[in-house]
């Protein structure tokens, strides 16, 4: 509502409060958005998001170095998509390194995963955007954000800023992932949530790593509560299927 | 998940004298190896001389915070990055 | 009581193959070829995918496919490629029926009238291959359906897709199309929308709806059609030499020479003409106007459509083509013979196996069709785990591209 309209409406109540008493008219702010969400399978996560986990019509950007677990958030998020019957996901393989073997130990049906290799970031951007617009996915991750660099910046804008508009018409969770060098001032802006991840030691068997364990910070929540530190624990052969990792 | 590199992403590799591996060069960035966790040889067919391949696979971690596979062809002696967890 | 054996042999997109094999140059682009009336004709898959079906106008084709190179079909030996195509099979059956380009019904209960069913089936088998093997010699890649009735060949032909044949033992004919979907029917599109809309999606749900209201809703068309959908559809492979033809006259009382009213008569005739056609989801394959003039003079004319029709439009521009050609001397018409030539089954409105307005994961492969023509093919991968304990890490897993009918599991 324009603020002009709002004084006019607050002008009346408080006429009508003053004539009639405070409780012959009464303003409510507007319920509660029911967000769709998608569970990252992590349930501290979950919780810390305070909406059930990443949201579904909106723009997430899960930043982190490698081996911070980032890309495995991603796909554990996505193998939740799939546990709704028919759902479809995408991954968006810009750097061209998708690893079906470790997304299908993540959970993953392969027979529903739409993988993109686009030739550039252009291409990727307006692919995404298609993409989103049809409103056919449970969730797309766009895997190469550091690729967007090399594309034209206000080209690269204007396709996010597109993006972040279109996406709430879809029931489609959108996930960037983004390496700590490579952030973009306007992805962080549009994105509605932000986490960032690092991993803080090695979980051994012996000699050999067994997994990794780290935090994830909220650090934008515009549905939410931002601030949150949980840890996150990913374990080959445990959050991650079968052995042999 | 780990990222794969089908073709493997060439590296240079820093060897000690007795042949373990202490640095690798990827990415523009050196890395040095912090412990092997991991290593294991495989052959596989050896009756399709276009298919075979004789590599070890050297999981490991670096100083910097990966986890990576690395696989040293045995004919050839190139080193490649095929996986990074992340 | 020898049980009877119908097969559907098609080459799919044989109309763009043989431009291409002409101007191998064509391959770079999307292509749909046009016929004289500035109609699609035929599309090559990625056209068609993009929504280029046969009957759209010219301008219809360039909005679906804005790449497509738009082309007369004319410019290329395609009805030439037919006639091969069919002098191949002609040894392997006596009775055959064409069904529009590249596609042929043939009669293949002869092959194995009798005997146990499993010598019958292996006969079959052979036949069905060798069948294929014959067209695979010029070069296409056939498809071919086998079962006992028309309708369950055809749609069994579209399923068994390129190189392939699938031999369906008739019993199980009904099972097997309970699970295929509604656009296999040759109904109209807006009965397709229809059942769409009533979230009737298979073949099976159709076939189980109750027949008067099948009747009431869809007419005797979509009455036939759900006989077809049930298993029932007794229709022979009908030769060309053969079809039936329907003839009517319509006499002036005193000579018409305006082109407007002959024309106006010979529409309404015409539509009268067609509706049992339509009914009976049957077509005609050729038009032909036996004009009196007022001398006295006789003048035949014919036409005959690429693909047989009972389509109002397509016979419409057929008699404005047909009185175009007539001489006329200033004579007016004292009466005219309308024949329908040529009947034939009425081809599937649209050949695929798949709605694109279904659900998620058709209308996601119908996009990706069409951003396949902008982004490339390669573009977009479905993985599999082609060997999981691989000890080579990089040979578990293998992409290919996202195949255009690709339905995941789950989904009709």
């Amino acid at each position: 509502m324009s603020s002009d309209r709002q004084r006019k409406l607050d002008a009346v109540v408080a006429r009508l409060q003053l004539q009639y008493g405070p409780r012959a008219i009464q303003k409510a702010a507007p319920a509660p958005e029911s967000i769709a969400y998608l569970s990252t399978t992590f349930p501290d996560l979950d919780t810390a998001l305070g909406i059930g986990g990443l949201p579904r019509g909106r723009i997430t950007e899960i930043v982190g170095p490698a081996t911070s677990g980032k890309v495995t958030l991603a796909a554990k998020t996505l193998s939740a998509a799939h546990a709704e019957r028919d759902a479809l996901v995408a991954w968006l393989d810009l750097p061209r390194t998708c690893d079906p073997d470790y997304l299908h130990r993540c959970g993953l049906d392969l027979d529903r995963l739409l993988v993109v290799r686009p030739r550039d970031a252009t291409d990727a951007l307006a692919i995404t955007l298609h993409l989103v617009e049809s409103n056919t996915l449970a969730a797309l991750v766009f895997d190469g954000t550091a690729q967007m660099a090399q594309a034209d910046p206000a080209s690269v804008a204007g396709s996010l800023e597109r993006l972040a508009t279109l996406v709430t018409q879809t029931h489609t969770a959108v996930i960037f992932l983004t390496e700590p060098h490579a952030t973009s001032q306007t992805l962080a802006h549009m994105a509605t949530v932000r986490l960032a991840l690092h991993r803080e030691q090695w979980l051994m068997r012996g000699n050999d790593v067994r997994g990794y364990a780290g935090q994830v910070e909220i650090l934008k929540h515009k549905l939410g509560r931002a601030g949150a530190v949980v840890p996150l624990r990913i374990l080959f052969n445990g959050t991650v299927r079968g052995a042999g990792l | 998940m780990t990222r794969l590199w089908p073709a493997g992403a060439p590296v240079q590799m820093a060897l000690d004298q007795a042949g373990a591996p202490q640095a690798f060069l990827w990415a523009g960035a050196w890395h040095p190896v912090a412990a092997i966790a991991n290593r294991w040889r495989v052959r596989a067919s050896w009756w399709a001389p276009d298919a075979e391949a004789w590599r070890e696979y050297v999981k490991l971690t670096t100083a910097d915070g990966l986890l990576c596979v690395l696989a040293h062809d045995l004919p050839g002696g190139a080193w490649r990055l095929v996986r990074l967890f992340d | 009581m020898v049980e009877r054996q119908i097969a559907y042999l098609w080459v799919p997109y044989l109309g763009a193959h043989v431009a291409c094999r002409a101007e191998p140059k064509l391959v770079d682009r999307p292509l749909a070829l046009l016929d004289e009336h500035g109609r699609v004709l035929a599309a090559d898959p990625v056209a068609a995918r993009a929504g280029v079906a046969p009957g759209l106008t010219e301008r219809q084709a360039g909005a679906h496919c804005p790449d497509a190179a738009l082309l007369p079909a004319a410019r290329f030996p395609i009805w030439e490629a037919q006639e091969q195509f069919l002098a191949r099979i002609k040894g392997y059956t006596d009775r055959w029926q064409p069904d529009g380009l590249g596609r042929v019904y043939l009669d293949a209960t002869a092959v194995a009238p009798s005997g146990r069913p499993a010598a019958v089936e292996r006969e079959l088998l052979r036949w069905c291959q060798a069948v294929t093997a014959v067209v695979r010699v010029l070069g296409w890649q056939p498809a071919l359906g086998a079962t006992g009735s028309k309708f369950g060949a055809s749609v069994a032909g579209q399923v068994a897709w390129q190189n392939a044949v699938l031999l369906l033992v008739p019993a199980a004919q009904r099972d097997f199309l309970a699970g295929q979907p509604t656009t296999t029917l040759p109904l109209d599109a807006d009965a397709l929308t229809q059942l769409r809309h009533l979230g009737i999606r298979t073949l099976g749900q159709y076939a189980r709806l109750p027949a008067t209201g099948v009747l009431a809703r869809f007419g005797p068309a979509g009455r036939t059609a759900q006989r077809w959908a049930q298993g029932l559809d007794d229709r022979s492979v009908l030769p060309p030499w053969e079809s039936a033809e329907v003839a009517s006259r319509i006499e002036f009382e005193t000579p018409l020479a305006d082109r407007d009213r002959l024309l106006a008569a010979l529409i309404r005739r015409a539509d009268r003409l067609l509706v049992p056609l339509r009914d009976r989801l049957q077509a005609l394959a050729r038009l032909l106007l036996t004009i009196t003039r007022a001398d006295d003079r006789v003048i035949p004319v014919s036409h005959t459509f690429p693909v047989p029709t009972a389509a109002a439009e397509p016979v419409r521009l057929a008699l404005v083509s047909l009185l175009e050609r007539v001489t006329w001397d200033g004579q007016g018409a004292v009466e005219i013979t309308l024949t329908l030539a040529g009947i034939t089954d009425a081809p599937a409105q649209q050949l695929t196996l798949f709605d694109p307005q279904d659900d998620d994961g058709a209308r996601l492969s119908a996009l990706l069709a069409r951003l396949a023509a902008r982004f490339g093919a390669d573009a977009f991968r479905l993985a599999s785990l082609s060997d999981p304990d691989h000890l080579l890490l990089e040979r578990r897993a293998a992409f290919q591209p996202w195949p255009p009918w690709h339905r995941p599991p789950g989904q009709v």
